[in-house]
């Protein structure tokens, strides 16, 4: 563990050297996504000062939703940037390099390369949700447990994701698509998945989890959710975990270097 | 993949809208009718206005393919304006077949202007839309010539225009004074004017700050152009 933990810290380190080499760049990333951030937090909060209520949430609630959306998407971002690296590594054969050495691949083709631009970013939405917890009266003591819990939960289902996408890049070099496709859909998460109509709410709730990812953790603060949907979600977790475990190593079994 | 993020776009901003005008009939000014028209018009108009291929432009600085445009012997902006059209060929019936998926699943009640002229005015004012975005995001990849950093000045251009051009919701529900600010800017004229012009919902004289900004627009990316490329040196293979 403790061995694991050194070599996850040098890949950081290196990838957020590597990230600082540019540090004009950098900064105007960061600029770039505290404006789309702002401009998005405003026009929901303009909105809704007029009318209110969206779907049944206040003002704060959706806010609420909002920023936890963009905290599980930062934090994802952050830990798993590395997939957006993955095709290079199969089409240009280097792939073999990762997966002959000494420790587990994902360590490196996973969370190998945290994304530094996202870490402030991650910040800014902590400090803001924290702040719109705090102005959410919860009316039941275990509320931030079960929020929390829930959004360690979204990241697990973001990280069998990524993880099946890896898996279908080993076999197919089709990555870029993929992570698009995931990405977008989750866009679908930045705001609470009552405003959507059926079949579509139960699509996102069930084929596409992305009510259960963006959601709940937000219902589960505000006690909209039972306990059997608490179950639900967390069972879904473990299992989109496991199936893109497997996937992973079918994925493997039919891998061929395409190294020459 | 660009178009399921579009779709996935209008999907949120659409169902937003419908959650919105769930606990009242009118807000800023707008019914629920014309306001749903304005988000599937302006889906409409982004599809057109909105520029794809100039962004390769940048890449051809850097890598220094952009001489096989020097050498040609065809105006380089006029060639770039072709490639431009011909994406639409593409993107605008894609545009429009998103459009009837939503119509054919949520059925709503949609404003179809009668007014013939608003139309015209519509058709000029989408043009010069289209132009100005064209120029201005080629402007932006001739910064290539200066800098290698050119992806982050285009994210924070992609992430400005998504709000303040009006693809999310009509600008004219801004506080009146930042209203007037950004009709001083170029970006209502790409996708706010001429939905709200052929919608009704806005004066034709908005026809005049188009023209302004296609001029400035257009100046701009020609001076930036000749600037650059007596910078522009590049060693063959």
């Amino acid at each position: 563990m403790k061995h694991t933990l050194s070599l996850l810290k040098l890949f950081s380190y290196y990838s957020i050297k590597k990230t600082l080499a540019q540090p004009l760049s950098v900064f105007l990333f960061v600029v770039a996504k505290i404006i789309r951030f702002a401009l998005f937090f405003f026009f929901i909060h303009y909105l809704l000062s007029k009318t209110r209520m969206l779907v049944g949430y206040t003002l704060t609630e959706t806010l609420l939703f909002f920023l936890t959306f963009s905290l599980i998407d930062g934090i994802a971002q952050l830990l798993f940037r590395e997939v957006y690296r993955f095709r290079p590594l199969v089409t240009e054969g280097t792939l073999d390099l990762v997966l002959t050495k000494p420790y587990h691949p994902f360590l490196q083709i996973l969370i190998g390369g945290i994304d530094i631009l996202d870490v402030v970013m991650v910040c800014i939405y902590g400090v803001f949700a924290l702040y719109f917890l705090r102005q959410i009266d919860s009316s039941y003591s275990l509320s931030l447990v079960v929020y929390i819990l829930l959004i360690v939960n979204a990241l697990i289902i973001a990280a069998a994701a990524h993880i099946c996408i890896l898996a279908l890049g080993l076999i197919s070099s089709e990555i870029d698509n993929a992570l698009s496709l995931f990405r977008d859909i989750t866009r679908l998460g930045s705001l609470p998945i009552d405003i959507y109509s059926e079949p579509i709410r139960t699509i996102l709730n069930t084929v596409v989890p992305v009510g259960v990812m963006m959601s709940f953790p937000v219902k589960g603060y505000l006690g909209l959710l039972s306990i059997q949907s608490l179950v639900y979600s967390l069972l879904l977790g473990t299992v989109l975990l496991w199936t893109s475990l497997y996937m992973w190593r079918r994925a493997l079994v039919h891998y061929q270097s395409w190294g020459g | 993949m660009w178009r399921f993020r579009l779709l996935v776009q209008l999907l949120i901003i659409y169902m937003l809208w419908n959650g919105v005008f769930a606990h009242t009939d009118t807000i800023f000014g707008y019914s629920k009718q014309y306001m749903m028209s304005y988000i599937l018009g302006v889906t409409v108009v982004s599809a057109i206005t909105t520029t794809m291929r100039t962004t390769d432009i940048a890449g051809d600085v850097l890598k220094g393919t952009v001489v096989n445009y020097l050498i040609k012997p065809i105006s380089f902006f006029k060639y770039l304006l072709a490639k431009e059209a011909a994406d639409k060929l593409i993107h605008v019936p894609l545009a429009i077949f998103e459009i009837g998926l939503l119509l054919v699943f949520f059925h709503p009640l949609l404003y179809i202007p009668s007014n013939i002229p608003l139309y015209l005015l519509f058709f000029l004012s989408v043009s010069m839309g289209w132009c100005i975005s064209f120029f201005i995001s080629l402007s932006l990849s001739f910064i290539a010539f200066w800098t290698t950093e050119i992806w982050a000045p285009r994210f924070i251009f992609t992430v400005v225009v998504s709000f303040v051009a009006g693809s999310l919701f009509p600008l004219d529900i801004l506080p009146k004074p930042l209203y007037i600010v950004l009709l001083a800017t170029p970006f209502p004229y790409f996708f706010y004017a001429p939905t709200a012009i052929v919608l009704g919902k806005a004066p034709w004289t908005l026809l005049i700050g188009s023209g302004i900004w296609l001029i400035i627009s257009f100046t701009l990316a020609r001076f930036i152009w000749q600037k650059g490329i007596k910078e522009f040196s590049f060693y063959g293979i």
